[in-house]
Parts: structure tokens; C-alpha cells; sequence
């Protein structure tokens, strides 16, 4: 499930809801049918191109089954009713039944061989949606129309019926149908056209029976989907998530909880109840239509074999025939409805896939290797989804080396800000650059090596300690001097001593088995080591203080001289306290720069950024007053 | 993984016992299921063997006297029953579809209530974290756990219907002898011998069918582990999403371990190996059987030992009876290996409450006077060695404040889970009015405290839900505590909001995991919501543990100047990193390294330079001194 990093404080994460049931009738797809196979076939060329293979094969193989399933009975009574010698019976039997024995295994061969590749075919295109998804600009994640792009195009692989994938052996099914179509029919034919006629419309009529049904559940999809969303997130959310397990405890809420949760069940299970009245109804008209069938085609053998025009072998084959043609009408109509549904997915997934992105991902301008200026010339930006701008027409310029503290009320824009200087958000209107040169003019993934940061929402990989630390993808990669150094100086050592495997331990209990579990000290501390370790021209720290002690937060601040001392840093806070050790401080209020200027400067102007450091020292500052008059009646 | 899976003996009495308490539970979460289950299986199960009956009935009469009446009789009596059969079955399957639905959901439900029982303690074991999600693994990836012998319920009962419907129906091909000489082959086939023969043929192929599936079971069980595995392991990391993955290029790390373990992992060549020989195996059995089959029953109807019409039967019936007994053993066996997840299930539900249950009832003064007292206590955190507490020694009586300082790690939310009795001590007593707490009735114990933890939850229910903690509320108290907590304007916005559907801001739900139309409130907001929840709850303890840590200056300065506006009359304990808060407090107790070393007013605590609260305020108070420079 896909997060918006600027979601309030939500705990643990939320798994996605299968949706594979989220069929996609009645919207038009981006792309069209024809072009979507081709996609697909592309696809299947290039990653499983046996499934391409099978399909063609799998043709011939099922026209013969059908055909030897179809005749045997009938043939096996036919000689048993003519032939004067058991030997000729047998030797029929032994025939048949080792012609469809041989048939058989390779089609055994052929649908193992499709059902694993297409099982392969799901992690690939898993693996493509992600790599995609991962490799985008940042700022998609914030426009409310790409989350949906997201959420249908994840529907594509979310199933065991893989978008696409079935394509080859569907067309291979409607070939094989057709072709059966014509043996069956021309079997029934012999005895009258008229039954195919009337075969037809009874079809129909399961057809538009379904057709009504699911329409009919189509109409009131979204309703259940979001029932389904609250059951599964008063079921499976709230108790997996064990965090809640204090709160529920200390206020005796598990009565209530399981109030809401009946009260929400119970709704689930009247729409429920309106689906299944439909199946039944729908069911209702098939098996009626069936009576119909079957009661008309037996009197109608039944009148032939009377007079002798039938005998009881054919009687069979008849009568199989029939059953076996309408069975084959509904089949050919199931598949191209698949095959219809299949483009819209694939549809789905390529638009996701197809997404275009601003920021440059060729070759860019060389990019600086010291410290860098940071410009905003006219900046506005507004959130797709927010209702009004986060900041309005805001310029100012960071010096190459400058550190910078960036306060302002919660929700005053702030860490949008960041974003939009190492390129995770692009401005609205007005231009920023680094170094003198538009964002746009660099590499992104060159320029975003220049950023980094201790975000508020950081992410741990279940890979090693070291790995994490280096942000290295193989054990090759770490340069393992630099990251002893990181790990002395952000105060690791003692721990990672502990650890028997040392910097080698695994994060992650959940996929590791002997992974070691980090307390959020240790985790900042390796966050910390983190970023030592890329050493960046450009530093980002967000509220890195919000959780320290006093003595931890005042050691940070010492820290932080020296992690940013060959960088221009930037220092986001809530404690003015931080913005002694910055060169200048912008103070965010609004959707404008209400201030800037150093600690003095902003004191001495006496306005907003005055009136919060006052509101913040008075109370230290009313101690000191008192601890200074009770040192004065001492002196007394 | 794998070490869990290892199998462990257990005689069949506990196979038994295991599936036994599956079949309780399972009785609990769809009651009566049983009973709709097997009327569904047997209507089902019944539908081709009537097809079959009737059929052959028909070829015997074609191929006999050919009466029409007679016909017409049969044929309408196969439409109509065919008619009927489905329609029942249809409708029994879709009560049943209604009894049994949300299976997933009423598993999750289960261990929720479950679980809301364990010792707290379990719930922050990352075992048991461990323990709880592989329990949902289990169930919604392999449907295994109690979904599975559910599943096996209903299979094997039809399997066993069809065992029995065989047998009635094929007795008479054994039985049924001509009369008359025959020679050579069809003399053996009329022969008792042949019957034999074909009999130890059938017992052969059960006993192959059965060595088939238990290969199978096998190989798809191997393929589950290894599965289970890789599904883990994936949806760790597409957890890991951030723009930290962008800004330290974390992202080809996650891709990289997507090639390496989940693109194209070797389980599933394995079980596309094993799926083609057991697949051939069985085809090749099958046939031998089915050939014997056809030249018994084809010899027999040859030779007038019955109409072909049987030949039809028969060969339909035997090949049920070999699929329906090799089933029968595969769920079998499949059941018995879905014990092992079963165990998972109960160890979890099992464990241990080691926790005091107190009986006494929590006096409801009118006069309000509580007193807590730690008494040496002591403690040290399940599986570790240090003590996380040491010899505490604290009293406080109502109406008055108390601030906890200290570093972290120093013991603060340690002494709140205590008094909260989230835990009990390792030592030592604290006692409510003199008598030790794990006297009294938990539930009634806890109604004492108002508590904002630092890492409190909400719901993503409806706010006014959330702030009463109740399915029900009442709704001028909530608002009248969000205005107290300082939500007072968010509140009118919200009811004035003229997008949403839902005009009572109340109704509307927080975040969007619960409802789309929900709120995203900001950290800060959030924090008053928890705040408001504590004083609708009204206790008469009030703790709050960093009440202001995601707050700003100037919200911060308002829930200090309304403090004691909100905790009047009431006890309130504060845990706070910004020392200025603890000025209100009537007294302070600094913790350091699990032991309370300092306790008076904040004037004296400060006025002794040497002590731990000195240093602690010292190193933040400079910051906002005026006169300091850079």
C-alpha cells in the first residue's frame, strides 16, 4: 500500500486490500484492445516465451481430446452392439483409450508448463511494476490521480489471474472452441440445424442473465468495497497491529471494538446476502434453460430412436453433443469476456508503466562536488490534493556552505520546502536552482546523491547493519574503513561490539530469523552513521531533536557543527533552541517567508520569530528569575 | 522459517485432539456450519451419480425394447430430478457461501479477542509479533490454520459420499454372472477369478493413487515453506517505501533482493517438475484401470450379462471410487500436516498469563482520595538482565503534580507501565491506598487512569468514537473535551466542511485506513485528540508522557497554561523532555539509569548544582538565554 509520507502519525503499516475481484467494466481504458495484446505478447516474448508456445500447441492436442472424449462411449457401444467377436471390442477399446492416454499426457505436459510460467509471468510483471513505481520521480507520490493509476494498475499482478498472461492460452481456447464448435455442429447438424438455432438462444439467455447480475453487482462494487475496507480494518488492522494493544487496555476498549466490529460484519454480510440472492437467481434461469434443453433433446431422440433412426450409440453421442455445444457457447463467451477484462488490466498496468517523469533522467550537467548554493526564485506550490497553496511566491538564497534553520508553526510548510530544494517535489511556478543551475539541467539521480538527510519517516532495509550504513547494494560495495569511522563517530561501536556477527547482523526480525532489533536511540544513531557515510554536499535534518533527552538534544547540537561543516545544511526544529548554532534562520509563517536574519537580528526586529522564542524561554527564563532571587534573599 | 516446520511426533489422539479444537473454534465462528455443510456436499456429491443411474437406465431401454412411454418416463424424470438437484444444491450452497463468508476476517476477529487477553508482556516480544503475523501468513497466503480443516471438512465428507455411492452402484457388476459356457477370455471374464483380479487391480491403484498424492502433498508443502519464505520477505519490502529510499538510493537495494529471492524462484520449477511426473504417474494408473475396466464390463455386456447401459455406469462409477478413495487419503494427510499451523494457532492463543488476577473491587470515593505508593520497587524487562527499574520509592496522593525527568532510557515510561499495570514488579509493591494493586480487579484497576502515551494509538473510527473510546458516546462531552484539549476551531471547520458527505464532524473517521472519507489530521492535532480522549475519560489519575513533543511553541505554551485547567482535582503525572513544563509540577523526580535520584520542587532540585536535574535543565535552559551568544 502506498503511503503518502505526509500522512498524520498513523502506527505500523497497512497491507493492501485484494481487490482482485475489482473487475474494470465501464470505464475506458487508455489503450486499446488490440494494441494491449500486442503488449502483452511482447511482454511473454521477452520474458516467458514458453506460454507464447503453448498456446499454439495446445490447439491440436485439445481438438483431438475433445474429439476422442466425444467418440469413445459412442464407439465402444456401437461395436459392443454390432461385432460378433470380443476381440475386435477390445482391440477398439485398447485403441481409443491409448490414443486419449497419449493426448492426454501432453496436455499434461502443456498446462504444468503454463500454469508455473504463468505463475512466473506475475512475479515479472511484480517485479517491472516496482522497479517502475521505484524508479519514478518522488512527486507522483502525491498526485491523488496516480495513486489511482497505482491501485488499478497493482490489480494487474494482484491475483492468481495474471493480467495478460492468460492471453495465449484464451486465444488458444477460442481457436479450439470454434473448431469444436464445427465438429459438434456438424455432428448435430446430421440430425437437425434447427438444434443449433435454438442452442443459441438459450446462451443468450444465461448470458443476459449474467450480464444483469453482474451489472447489477457492478452498480453497488464501490459500496462493498468500502465495507470491505472497514471490516478488514476492524478485523485484521487493529489486531495486528499490537501497538494499539496499550491504549486499548488502559481504556477498557475491547467491548466496544468488538461492538464496531459486529456492527461492521453485519453490514458486510447483508450486501452479501443481496450477491448471493442474485447467483441464485441467475443460477435459476440457467438450469432452467437446461431443462429446457435436455427435456426438449430427449423427446426428440427419444421420437428418432422410436422410429429406428437412432440407435442407442449415437443416442449417446447426440445427446453429448448437445450438452457438450451449449457448455461450449458459454465457454466462448466466458473467455472473451476474460480476454476483454485482460486488456483493460493490461491497460491498467501500462499506463502506470508508460507515466511520464519531469526530471531529467539523461545525461545532465556535472554536478558540484563541494558545497552548494541553493536558490528559490518565485516559488509556489500547493499539494494536488490541498485545498490551498503551502507556499506562496517565495524567493531566497542559500550560500554554498550555509547553514540554515528553518522554523515555523506545525503545517507551516516546512519540510515541503526541503522537498522541493532536493527535487521530491517540483514547484508549481517559479524556478529553483542549485549551483546556479535549474534542478531540470541535472541528472536526477546524480543530483539526489547531493541530498541527505535524517527524515522523520525513515526506512530500514532487512539487509546488514553495514549494508544499511553504506546504503550498499552488494558486500563489495562498502568501503569498509569509512564505515568504521561513520560508526565511531555516531556512537555505534559499543553496540555493534555486542553484536557476534558485528556490522555483518541482519536488521529485521520478521524476514531474518537472527536479525538483531535496534531501540529507537540505536536506530537514530545508524541513521546518523547513514549519513556520515554519504557525507553530502547538502544536509537536510528534520526535527532530528524531537525525541531526545535534554542531554542527547544538547549533544546533538554539538554534533551537529561537525556533521555539517563541509556542507550547506539545513536544520528544520521546533526548539528555537537549534537556531543558535545556524548562520541564518528563515521563519515560515503561512504560506510566506515571514522572517529571515541570524538569532540577533530576528530578536532585535521583536516580531513573530521574538514572540516564539519568548513563549518558549519564558518558562526556563522564570526559573532563572526565581533561582536568581532565591540566590538574592540568600545574599540577603 | 524452516526451523518452525520442522514436524514434530505426535501420536494420532493429538492429531485428533488438535483438529478437534479446530473444529470448536470453527463451530464458533459459523455456527452450525457442519450441518449446512453436509446437506450442501451431499446434494452436490449426489448430481453426477443420478446423471450416470438415469443415463444408462435410458441406454438399457434404447438398446433393449425401446418403449417410448417407458423412455419419455426416464427422460423426464433425469430433466426434472436434474432440475431439482441443482436448484437445491444451488440454493444450500449459497446459504452456505453467506454462513461461511469473511472467513479471513473472522479469523483475524478471533485472534483479536483472543489476544486481548494475553499478558501484555507478549505483545511487545517480537516472537510473538513474529508468531502473531506468520498466524496471519498461514491463514490468508496457504489458507492453512483452521480454514484448512474446514476446507478438508466439506471435501472429505463428499469424498466419502462418493466411496459409498461407488460401492452401492458397482456391487452388481461383480455380483452379476451369465449363464452358459464361454470359451477362452470371455469364459475368465465370467468367471469369479476375473472379479478378483480387477478387485486387486483397484485396491492396486488406490494404493499407487494414495503413494501419488502423498508425493504431491509433499512437494506442494515444500513449495508452501519456500513460499512463505519469499512472500514475507516481499511484503517487507514493498513496506519499504519513503523518500529516503530516493535520497540514499535504497530502492535498487529492495530490487535487488526481488531478483534475487522472488523473480524467479526455484520452488516453482520445483513444483512444475513435480506436478508433471505425478500428473503422468497418475494418467498411466489410471489408464491400466480404466482399460480393465471397459473390457470387464464391455465382456460382461457382450455376453448378456447386463445391458450396455450398465457399461456406461459402471465406468463412470469406478473412476470416482479410485479418485474419491485417493482424495480421501491426500485430505488426510493433508489435514495431519495442516496440524503443524494449528499448533502455531494455539501456542499463540495459549500463552501463558502469569499476571496476578485481582479480585477486589476499586473503592469509588466520592471524596476522591487515592494515594499510590511504590514500595522498593523494582524491575527488569522479560529476557534481558538489566534492571530497569531499581528500588523505587515514590508516594503521591490526589490532587497533586508530579513531573518525571530524566534521559532516555532512564526508566520514565518504565515507572508508568508499572503503575498502568502493563506489568507487575520484579520486586517490591506499589500499593493503591494501601493495598498492593494486583489485588484489585484489572478492568477496574485501569479505570482509574487517564494516560496519553508517547506512542499512543488511535482509531481510525470516528473521532467522536475515538475520543469517548466507546461505540457509543456522548456527544457534548466530546466536544466539549476537544475544545478543552484545544480543538475547539478544527472542530467548527470540520462542521462547516462543505465537501464531505458527513456534516457532524464527530462521524467522521480519523486517517483514511478505516474510511476514504476519513481526516488526515496533522501529528499535532493528533495529539489533542489523545488528549481529549484522557479527559473525557475523567479519571482521576491524569498521565501524560511527552503531551507536547509533536506540538509547537505556541501550542506547546497553551496546553501548559490550560494544564491545570485540565487535570484539576485529578492527580497528574508528566513525563516531559522540556523541562519548563515540569516548573508547574508540585514535585519532580529525576530518574537516571533506572533509579529515582532526585525528588523536591523544581526550585530546590535546581538550586542543587551537583544533582542530575541541574545538568539536565542547564543544558537546555542555555539555549534560550537571552545574553548567550553563539
Amino acid at each position: 500500500m502506498s503511503r503518502r509520507t505526509e500522512l498524520p502519525k498513523q502506527k505500523g503499516t497497512i497491507m493492501p486490500i485484494n481487490n482482485a475481484e475489482k473487475k474494470t467494466l465501464g470505464r475506458k481504458p487508455k489503450y486499446g484492445m488490440l494494441s494491449c495484446v500486442r503488449y502483452t505478447y511482447q511482454l511473454l516474448w521477452n520474458t516467458e516465451r514458453e506460454l507464447v508456445f503453448a498456446g499454439i500447441f495446445t490447439v491440436p492436442v485439445s481438438l483431438i481430446l475433445s474429439a476422442v472424449t466425444l467418440y469413445t462411449p459412442a464407439a465402444v457401444l456401437s461395436v459392443l452392439e454390432t461385432s460378433e467377436r470380443f476381440s475386435t471390442i477390445s482391440m477398439v477399446i485398447i485403441g481409443l483409450l491409448l490414443v486419449k492416454l497419449l493426448f492426454d499426457l501432453a496436455q499434461n505436459l502443456i498446462s504444468a508448463k503454463v500454469e508455473y510460467a504463468q505463475h512466473r509471468m506475475r512475479n515479472q510483471m511484480m517485479y517491472l511494476w516496482n522497479s517502475k513505481r521505484r524508479d519514478r520521480d518522488w512527486n507522483h507520490e502525491f498526485d491523488p490521480e496516480i495513486q489511482k493509476i497505482d491501485e488499478r494498475s497493482r490489480n494487474a499482478f494482484q491475483s492468481t489471474n495474471t493480467a495478460g498472461a492468460h492471453f495465449p492460452m484464451d486465444f488458444a481456447d477460442i481457436v479450439s472452441s470454434l473448431l469444436n464448435f464445427l465438429l459438434f455442429g456438424s455432428v448435430i447438424s446430421l440430425l437437425n440445424p434447427v438444434i443449433i438455432l435454438l442452442l443459441i438462444i438459450g446462451c443468450m439467455l444465461n448470458y443476459f442473465a449474467d450480464r444483469w447480475k453482474r451489472r447489477k453487482n457492478l452498480s453497488e462494487k464501490d459500496q462493498r468495497n468500502d465495507l470491505l475496507k472497514k471490516l478488514n480494518y476492524s478485523t485484521r488492522d487493529i489486531s495486528i497491529h499490537f501497538e494499539y494493544a496499550k491504549d486499548m487496555r488502559l481504556y477498557n476498549m475491547e467491548k466496544p471494538l468488538l461492538d464496531r466490529l459486529t456492527h461492521i460484519f453485519n453490514l458486510n454480510l447483508d450486501e452479501m446476502k443481496k450477491v448471493e440472492r442474485r447467483n441464485v437467481l441467475t443460477a435459476l434461469v440457467s438450469f432452467l434453460v437446461i431443462l429446457i434443453r435436455d427435456g426438449a433433446s430427449y423427446t426428440f431422440l427419444i421420437y428418432k430412436a422410436v422410429n429406428g433412426e437412432v440407435d442407442a450409440s449415437s443416442f449417446i453421442l447426440y445427446f453429448s453433443a448437445i450438452t457438450s455445444m451449449s457448455a461450449l457457447m458459454d465457454r466462448i463467451l466466458q473467455i472473451l469476456n476474460r480476454i476483454f477484462d485482460g486488456a483493460i488490466q493490461v491497460s491498467d498496468f501500462r499506463e502506470s508503466m508508460d507515466l511520464k517523469d519531469h526530471l531529467n533522467h539523461g545525461k545532465g550537467i556535472p554536478v558540484p562536488r563541494e558545497p552548494f548554493s541553493i536558490e528559490f526564485k518565485n516559488v509556489s506550490y500547493q499539494y494536488p490534493q490541498g485545498e490551498k497553496k503551502v507556499l506562496d511566491n517565495i524567493s531566497f538564497k542559500i550560500a554554498a556552505g550555509e547553514k540554515v534553520a528553518l522554523v515555523g508553526l506545525n503545517g507551516a510548510g516546512k519540510t515541503t520546502l526541503t522537498m522541493l530544494m532536493c527535487g521530491l517535489l517540483l514547484p508549481d511556478e517559479g524556478e529553483i536552482l542549485l549551483d546556479g543551475h535549474s534542478l531540470y539541467e541535472y541528472n536526477r539521480d546524480e543530483m539526489y546523491a547531493l541530498f541527505g538527510s535524517i527524515p522523520q519517516k525513515y526506512n530500514l532495509l532487512p539487509v546488514s547493519i553495514a549494508q544499511n550504513i553504506a546504503s550498499a547494494m552488494t558486500v563489495d560495495e562498502i568501503d569498509h574503513d569509512r564505515l568504521q569511522y561513520c560508526i565511531e563517530v555516531a556512537g555505534l561501536s559499543e553496540k555493534i561490539k555486542t553484536l557476534p556477527n558485528g556490522a555483518s547482523t541482519l536488521l529485521n526480525r520478521t524476514v531474518n530469523k537472527d536479525a538483531v532489533e535496534l531501540s529507537g536511540g540505536e536506530t537514530q544513531k545508524l541513521l546518523l552513521a547513514r549519513l556520515l557515510y554519504k557525507d553530502p554536499p547538502c544536509i537536510i535534518l528534520d526535527e532530528p531533536t524531537a525525541a531526545l533527552d535534554p542531554i542527547a538534544e544538547d549533544k546533538m547540537y554539538r554534533n551537529y557543527n561537525a556533521i555539517a561543516q563541509n556542507a550547506t545544511s539545513i536544520f528544520i526544529s521546533h526548539r528555537l533552541a537549534s537556531t543558535r548554532f545556524c548562520d541564518r534562520i528563515f521563519l515560515l509563517d503561512g504560506t510566506k517567508f515571514a522572517e529571515s536574519g541570524d538569532h540577533e537580528e530576528l530578536m532585535a526586529a521583536g516580531k513573530k520569530y521574538r514572540e516564539l522564542f519568548d513563549i518558549q524561554s519564558s518558562y526556563y527564563r522564570k526559573a532563572r528569575l526565581s533561582e536568581e532571587n532565591d540566590r538574592s534573599t540568600e545574599t540577603d | 522459517m524452516t526451523d518452525q516446520q520442522k514436524p514434530t511426533k505426535r501420536n494420532l489422539t493429538d492429531e485428533w485432539k488438535l483438529i478437534r479444537r479446530a473444529f470448536g473454534i470453527l463451530n464458533r465462528l459459523f455456527p452450525n456450519f457442519w450441518i449446512l455443510e453436509i446437506a450442501c456436499t451431499f446434494w452436490a456429491t449426489i448430481f453426477p451419480y443420478f446423471g450416470l443411474c438415469m443415463s444408462s437406465l435410458m441406454v438399457n431401454e434404447l438398446a433393449g425394447t425401446c418403449d417410448p412411454n417407458r423412455l419419455l418416463a426416464l427422460a423426464a424424470i433425469t430433466v426434472c430430478g436434474s432440475f431439482f438437484i441443482s436448484l437445491v444444491s444451488k440454493s444450500l450452497q449459497s446459504k452456505q457461501a453467506v454462513n461461511s463468508s469473511f472467513m479471513f476476517q473472522r479469523h483475524e476477529a478471533f485472534l483479536f479477542a483472543a489476544q486481548s487477553k494475553l499478558q501484555y508482556e507478549h505483545l511487545e516480544n517480537p516472537e510473538m509479533v513474529f508468531a502473531r503475523f506468520r498466524n496471519l501468513e498461514n491463514m490468508s497466503t496457504f489458507n492453512a490454520g483452521i480454514s484448512a480443516v474446514k476446507a478438508a471438512f466439506s471435501r472429505i465428507i463428499s469424498n466419502i459420499l462418493c466411496v459409498i455411492f461407488s460401492v452401492s452402484l458397482t456391487v452388481s457388476m461383480f455380483t452379476m454372472t451369465a449363464h452358459g459356457e464361454y470359451s477362452g477370455i470371455l469364459g475368465f471374464m465370467n468367471s469369479p477369478a476375473s472379479a478378483i483380479i480387477l478387485l486387486v487391480l483397484i485396491v492396486i491403484n488406490v494404493r499407487f493413487s494414495i503413494m501419488i498424492s502423498a508425493g504431491r502433498t509433499n512437494a506442494n508443502n515444500e513449495a508452501v515453506i519456500a513460499a512463505a519464505e519469499n512472500n514475507t520477505r516481499h511484503r517487507s519490502a514493498e513496506r519499504r517505501w519513503g523518500s529516503d529510499m530516493i535520497t540514499f538510493n535504497l530502492n535498487r537495494i529492495v530490487l535487488e533482493e526481488f531478483r534475487t529471492h522472488l523473480l524467479r524462484p526455484k520452488w516453482i520449477s520445483k513444483l512444475e517438475k513435480a506436478a508433471v511426473r505425478y500428473n503422468t504417474l497418475s494418467l498411466l494408473l489410471n489408464t491400466v484401470l480404466t482399460i480393465a475396466v471397459f473390457l470387464f464390463t464391455a465382456a460382461k455386456a457382450f455376453i448378456g450379462v447386463f445391458g450396455i447401459g450398465n457399461f456406461i455406469l459402471y465406468q463412470g462409477t469406478i473412476d470416482r471410487f479410485v479418485t474419491a478413495i485417493s482424495d480421501l487419503t491426500a485430505e488426510i494427510g493433508r489435514l495431519l500436516h495442516n496440524n503443524q499451523y494449528l499448533v502455531q494457532l494455539y501456542d499463540f492463543i495459549d500463552l501463558p498469563n502469569s499476571m496476578y488476577k485481582g479480585t477486589l473491587a476499586v473503592e469509588h470515593r466520592d471524596d476522591i482520595d487515592y494515594e499510590i505508593e511504590f514500595r522498593d520497587v523494582s524491575f527488569k524487562y522479560p529476557r534481558t538482565d538489566a534492571w530497569a527499574l531499581r528500588h523505587v520509592n515514590i508516594k503521591f496522593k490526589i490532587g497533586e503534580t508530579l513531573a518525571i525527568v530524566g534521559e532516555n532510557g532512564s526508566g520514565k515510561t518504565t515507572f508508568i507501565k508499572l503503575l498502568c499495570r502493563l506489568y507487575d514488579p520484579t520486586e517490591g509493591k506499589i500499593l493503591l491506598n494501601g493495598i498492593d494493586i494486583t489485588r484489585y480487579r484489572y478492568h477496574e484497576y485501569v479505570e482509574l487512569f487517564s494516560v496519553v502515551f508517547q506512542d499512543f494509538t488511535l482509531f481510525g473510527f470516528p473521532l467522536g468514537e475515538n475520543v469517548a473510546a466507546n461505540f457509543k458516546y456522548d456527544e457534548t462531552k466530546v466536544r466539549d473535551c476537544l475544545v478543552r484539549a484545544g480543538l475547539g476551531d478544527k472542530l467548527i471547520s470540520l462542521d462547516k466542511d462543505s465537501a464531505a458527505e458527513e456534516k457532524n464532524a464527530l462521524r467522521r473517521a480519523i486517517g483514511r485506513n478505516y474510511d476514504s472519507d476519513g481526516i488526515d489530521f496533522s501529528g499535532g492535532e493528533l495529539q489533542k485528540i489523545a488528549l481529549a480522549r484522557a479527559l473525557y475519560k475523567d479519571a482521576p489519575f491524569v498521565i501524560l508522557d511527552e503531551p507536547t513533543a509533536a506540538l509547537d511553541p505556541i501550542a506547546e505554551a497553551a496546553v501548559y497554561e490550560n494544564i491545570n485547567a485540565l487535570t484539576k482535582d485529578k492527580t497528574a503525572v508528566f513525563i516531559s523532555h522540556r523541562l519548563s513544563s515540569c516548573r508547574f509540577c508540585d514535585e519532580i523526580a529525576v530518574f537516571d539509569h533506572g533509579c529515582l535520584v532526585q525528588s523536591g520542587s523544581h526550585d530546590s532540585l535546581v538550586s542543587d548544582e551537583a544533582g542530575k536535574y541541574s545538568r539536565l535543565w542547564h543544558a537546555q535552559a542555555k539555549y534560550y538565554d537571552k545574553n548567550a551568544s553563539c
